[in-house]
This record gives structure tokens, sequence and C-alpha cells, in this order.
């Protein structure tokens, strides 16, 4: 009998990342071995200076390890160059960063359209589900706006609806409330747990919030670029 | 499309900064354009002047008259020599003419004169010489009198109906006198010429200078003086080598170079311009590279292709060099249209300076369109290196670094 094995989204193997920059070598992270499964909903939290945002960096493809492998969305990662990384960007992962995530110049509506637009979708398709993306993130009146005209929350929130747009394996959001009053963080965190839910959307999120960490189903603790400790509720 | 949306609006971001991008271009090519097609008329005007009232764009005469330009190298005017220049394509019509200097006395005065002598009325066709008649009539084919330049009247205290005694040597070294009245006083916008010419009708000139049949040299008027070189060659092959045809270039090689040498100044003058407002609109593509580092940090992390992000870059520094440009050339046309069609006449030192370079104290413009489109091309170009810089950082985006502040 065959057993059909959960594929993990994310799978990194002794992964470690040691910045040279400065002539002093720091070890941001040191050997993180880390499986993350599809329709997780997890947190890497850790003090400053821990390595969340490093790790998330690699994971999402946006910066090299020193050593080790970062398996994620079916293809080995480390090793890619730049180019090939947009692209796997584009296809397989939904960002959302701290602040300013938004094309100042285009509204609500065209930054979600935006991105599906580089993914070559059809206009139909891109409209449906902007829409519909907007509606879920409770934004469906404010889609002809411009980010300077809405708040950090609700910016944040069609940043969450630009990532799903793609249509991604998972998303990717550093610190993503850093910047939000307590209510706005609960709100977004009550959308995106919700598309978790409904849509089964994997989120892997960094965050200092303890209100945010107590959202999550799975908390990932990291130390000196190290897991120190690992727990699913 | 959207490559286009996303430059446009970018633009209006920061409107202040794209105004002021705008006029600065504006600014540099209504000065160029305007100045230069003033330049460019006033050489117009000049070279008409001299060279229409005088020898005409293309010249042909016996081979050797531009050397040697007396009688004796004059040339016989056939049909068979007039077909022959009139079968050139451009050609518009043809003008002989006996040129000769003389001395022209009255009672009390003499003066060194340039004689010309043409058919008053193809003159006229040729030159619009009749409108230059200040005072009295103009003279027709068939007159034995004369039409004298008005500096040359006045340094002779001559008036209309006055009568003045010609003095020269004709044809062969004969010595040919005679004695004319003065039908028109003429003004002619070259100042050396207008010291110093008399007119009269050709028949009376061939039979003062015992010339029968021959002219100094047939003038040639053609459809498009521009084209005064291509067709002077094609002339020359069509007569043969007992004739010259030599283009005003040729003819006047002072004043042809003069205007070069002018031209090169003028276009040095330019250039400096256009690098001063190059590294000032170079300032603003870098001010915009530096605000907008965290934007293209996060669309490129998100999946933007780089060539895509410089494109509209690129976009918007063309968008603005057209408007600029596109601007530039409307408002340069005010200025240029205002002084073709009302020229204006110099007064005080600006006038000598003028006379002194034997140039007519009006300034004028005409509308020179390789201006206009070199001006434009130059603000393309200048777009385009300014586009280096912004193309080569775009496409080398590390998004890590750019999200990073
Ligand atoms: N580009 C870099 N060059 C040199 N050192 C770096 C660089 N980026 C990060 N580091 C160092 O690597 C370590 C991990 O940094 P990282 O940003 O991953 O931590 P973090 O957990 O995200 O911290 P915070 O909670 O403050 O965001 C830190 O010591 C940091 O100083
Ligand atoms: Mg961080």
């Amino acid at each position: 009998m065959t057993q059909t094995a959960i594929r993990p989204v994310i799978e990194t193997r002794n992964l470690s990342k040691t910045y040279d920059s400065t002539g002093v070598p720091v070890h941001a992270l040191n050997g993180v071995d880390l499986v993350i499964e599809e329709g997780e909903f997890t947190a890497i939290v850790g003090p400053s200076g821990s390595g969340k945002t490093t790790l998330l960096n690699i994971i999402g493809g946006l910066d090299n390890a020193s050593s080790g492998s970062a398996h994620v969305a079916d293809q080995e990662i480390t090793g890619m160059k730049e180019s090939q990384l947009i692209d796997f960007r584009l296809h397989n992962i939904g960002f959302v960063f701290q602040a300013y995530n938004l094309i100042p110049v285009l509204t609500a509506k065209e930054n979600v359209e935006f991105i599906m637009l580089m993914q070559k979708r059809s206009k139909s398709e891109r409209e449906e589900r902007s829409s519909a993306l907007l509606s879920a993130v409770g934004l469906q009146d404010q889609a002809n706006k411009r980010p300077l005209q809405m708040s950090g929350g609700q910016q944040q929130r069609v940043a969450v609806a630009r990532a799903l747009a793609s249509r991604p394996r998972f998303v990717l959001a550093d610190e993503p409330t850093a910047n939000l009053d307590s209510h706005s963080t609960s709100n977004l965190l009550d959308i995106m747990a919700r598309l978790n839910k409904e849509e089964n959307m994997t989120f892997v999120f960094s965050t200092h919030d303890q209100r945010v960490i107590d959202r999550a189903r799975r908390v990932i603790t990291l130390e000196d670029g190290r897991i120190v400790s690992d727990e699913r509720k | 499309m959207i490559n286009l949306v996303l430059a446009w609006r970018n633009l209006w971001r920061n409107k202040r900064r794209t105004l002021i991008t705008t006029a600065m271009i504006f600014l540099a090519v209504v000065l160029s354009v305007t100045m230069q097609s003033v330049q460019r008329g006033i050489y117009d005007r000049n070279i008409d002047n001299i060279v229409r009232y005088s020898m005409g764009y293309i010249q042909v005469g016996a081979a050797g008259h531009h050397e040697d330009k007396t009688l004796e190298t004059s040339v016989e005017l056939t049909d068979e020599l007039i077909d022959k220049i009139k079968s050139v394509k451009g050609v518009a019509d043809v003008l002989p003419r006996i040129e000769n200097v003389g001395l022209v006395a009255t009672d009390t005065s003499s003066k060194e004169a340039l004689i010309q002598a043409t058919d008053p009325e193809v003159e006229d066709k040729l030159t619009g010489l009749r409108h230059r008649v200040i005072s009295g009539e103009y003279i027709n084919q068939s007159d034995r009198s004369v039409m004298i330049a008005s500096g040359l009247a006045k340094r002779l205290r001559l008036q209309v109906n006055d009568t003045i005694i010609i003095l020269s040597i004709g044809y062969h070294g004969t010595s040919a006198n005679g004695k004319y009245p003065v039908k028109a006083i003429l003004e002619l916008g070259s100042p050396e010429l207008n010291r110093r010419m008399i007119y009269m009708p050709l028949k009376m000139a061939q039979n003062m200078f015992y010339l029968g049949d021959n002219v100094s040299n047939i003038s040639v008027l053609l459809e498009d003086k521009r084209r005064s070189e291509e067709i002077a060659t094609e002339i020359q092959a069509a007569i043969g080598d007992e004739y010259e045809a030599l283009h005003w270039k040729q003819l006047l090689p002072e004043l042809s170079q003069m205007i070069e040498g002018d031209e090169a100044s003028g276009n040095i003058m330019f250039a400096i311009l256009y690098v001063i407002i190059a590294f000032g609109v170079f300032g603003t593509v870098l001010m915009m590279l530096a605000e907008r580092r965290r934007e293209f940090g996060v669309v490129t992390a998100i999946g933007m292709k780089r060539h895509k992000l410089a494109v509209i870059v690129v976009l918007e520094n063309f968008i603005t060099a057209f408007m600029g440009a596109l601007l530039g050339m409307v408002g340069a046309m005010g200025p240029v249209l205002a002084l073709k069609n009302n020229p204006v006449s110099l007064a005080g030192d600006m006038k000598e300076a003028y006379e002194k370079l034997g140039f007519e104290p009006v300034i004028t413009a005409d509308v020179y369109q390789f201006a206009f489109v070199n001006n434009a091309l130059l603000v393309f170009f200048i777009a385009l290196v300014l586009s280096i810089y912004p193309l080569v950082k775009i496409l080398r985006i590390k998004p890590i670094d750019y999200l990073r502040s």
C-alpha cells in the first residue's frame, strides 16, 4: 500500500548564514533544521538579532544561505541566480513586509491586480480575484484609494490581499504588525487566520508581539540563530 | 500599457520636480531653437542681400571668369547655353548680367561704383528690386537711364533726374563713357552694396561696353536656394568645361566661412547650456532613485522583473524629455514667427556693429526646421544618456539590499 506523504512546503537542513560585510563575521543562523507543512499557521519568534529576518529571507529566496539547503515549494533554492529567484518568488511566495508594501501610485485594487498582471493572468481573472480578495480583507469600499489615503492597518490588509492574489504556496510576513496599533493588529490576524482556515493558505510570520504569538498554532523560537523551541498548539 | 500608466503617475508623484525638470528642458529648447532660427534668419537675409542682388546663388560664366572678373572673360549669350542651364531640374529661371567697375561723376565729385546691368523685369522677378526704389521710377529694358543705390547717391549728393557721367573700360580695353539721367534711387539691404551699386538695362550696357551679345555671367534662379551646391554640380555637367557654374559658397568663400564659424561658436554655447541642463536633470534622477529605493526593493522582491522596472523608469525620463521638447518647440514658434513676420531694425551701437560686419542691421528669424528637429533629438539623446545610470542600477537590484533601510 502506498502512502501519500504530505510534502512539506518548506524544508531546511542545517541552514547557516554568516554575514561578513563588516569584517567581523556575524553568525546569523547556525544550522537551522525546519519543516513546515501545508496549511500551517506558524510564528517565528525570538529576541532582536536572533535571526528571524535572515531565516525568512532565505526561505523566501531573497537571500542566499552560507551553507545548508533550503527546499521550498518543491524546488531547491540554494544556489539559484537572482533572475531565477525573481520568477520563483513571483509564482510561489506571497510577501507581506513590515510597512510600505504597496506601489504608491496604484490604487488598492491595482496593487492587488499588479502581481497577477506580472503573472500574465487574464483581465477577467484579475478583476474577479482582486475584488474577492479585497472583500475578504474587508476593503471592498477602499478599492480605488491609493496607499497614502489609507491607514497603516488598511495598507497591510491590502498587502495580504496582494500576497494571496498570486496564488502562492505560502505567505511570508516579516513582522507584519510591527507598525500597527492593537486594534489593527488583531484585525489583520483575524483576516490571516481566516484565510488560513478557509483557503488552507500557509502562513509563516515573525513577530515580537505576544498577542500575535498567542494567535499562532505553531511557535518556533530562535535564539542566536538556532531553534530553541518548537511548540504546536 | 501598465508601464505607461505607472510611468505617468510616477512623474506626477513629485509634481514640482517634474515641472522644474520639464521647465528646464523647455527653456533650453526655446532658447536654442529661437537663437538658431534667428541666426539662420539673419544669415539667410544677408546671404540673400549679397548673393541675390549681386550674383545669384549660382553663377554661370566662361571658364575662368570668377578668377578674372573683367569683361575679357565675358560669355556669349546663346539660346543653346540658356537651354542647357534650364534643362537642369531645380532651375527656375536665368538672368544674364553685365558687371563692371567704373567711376561715377557729377559736376563736383566722383566715386568708384559697381555697375550692374540686367533685364530690369527679370531682375525684379528674381530679387524684387522694384520694391527697393525709394524715389523715382524703376527702369525698363529700353530706357537709357540708370538707378543708383542710396548710399552712393548720398555720397555724390544725387537726386532723381540729376545726370551722371560714367567713366569705364569696355570690351578689349575700349574706353566706355556715357552721360545718363538718374531715374530712381534704391535702398539696398547690404550696406556694402548700398554704398556702391548702380543699375542699368542690359542692352544699354552691351552698347556702352561694346559687348555685342556677350554678358559677364548668367545668374541662375533656383526653386530651392538651399540646394545650390548640388544644382551647381549638375549645371556644370550639363554645360561642359568651356563654362563654369559656381555656387555662392565658392563665389563668396569669406562669407560662407564666417557663417560657419559663427554657427560653430553658437553651437558651443548651446552645448554648454545643454550640459548644464543635463547635470540638473541628472540630479533629479539621483534623487528619484534614492527616494524610491524601498519601493524598488518591494516590487522586485514580490517578483517584478528588473528589466520591466527599468523600462518604467526610462519611460519616465523619456516622457519628461518629450514634454519639455514638445513644449519648447511650440514655445519657440512664438518668437520665431514674430521675428520672421516683423523683423526688428536695430539702432545705435548694435546697428553700427552689424554694418561693420557688412550685415543689414535687422533682426529676423526663419522657421529653421533643422534647429527644431535637432534640438528635439538632442533632448532625447540626453534623456537616453541620463537613462544609462538608473538602468544599470535597476538591472542590478538585489531586493534585500533595497528593503533594508
Ligand atoms: N546585512 C547584514 N550584514 C551584517 N550583519 C547582519 C546583516 N543582516 C543581519 N545581520 C545580523 O544578523 C543577525 C540576525 O539579524 P536578523 O535581522 O535576522 O535578526 P531579527 O531576529 O530579524 O531581529 P529583529 O527582531 O531586530 O528584526 C543580527 O546580529 C544582525 O545584526
Ligand atoms: Mg527582523
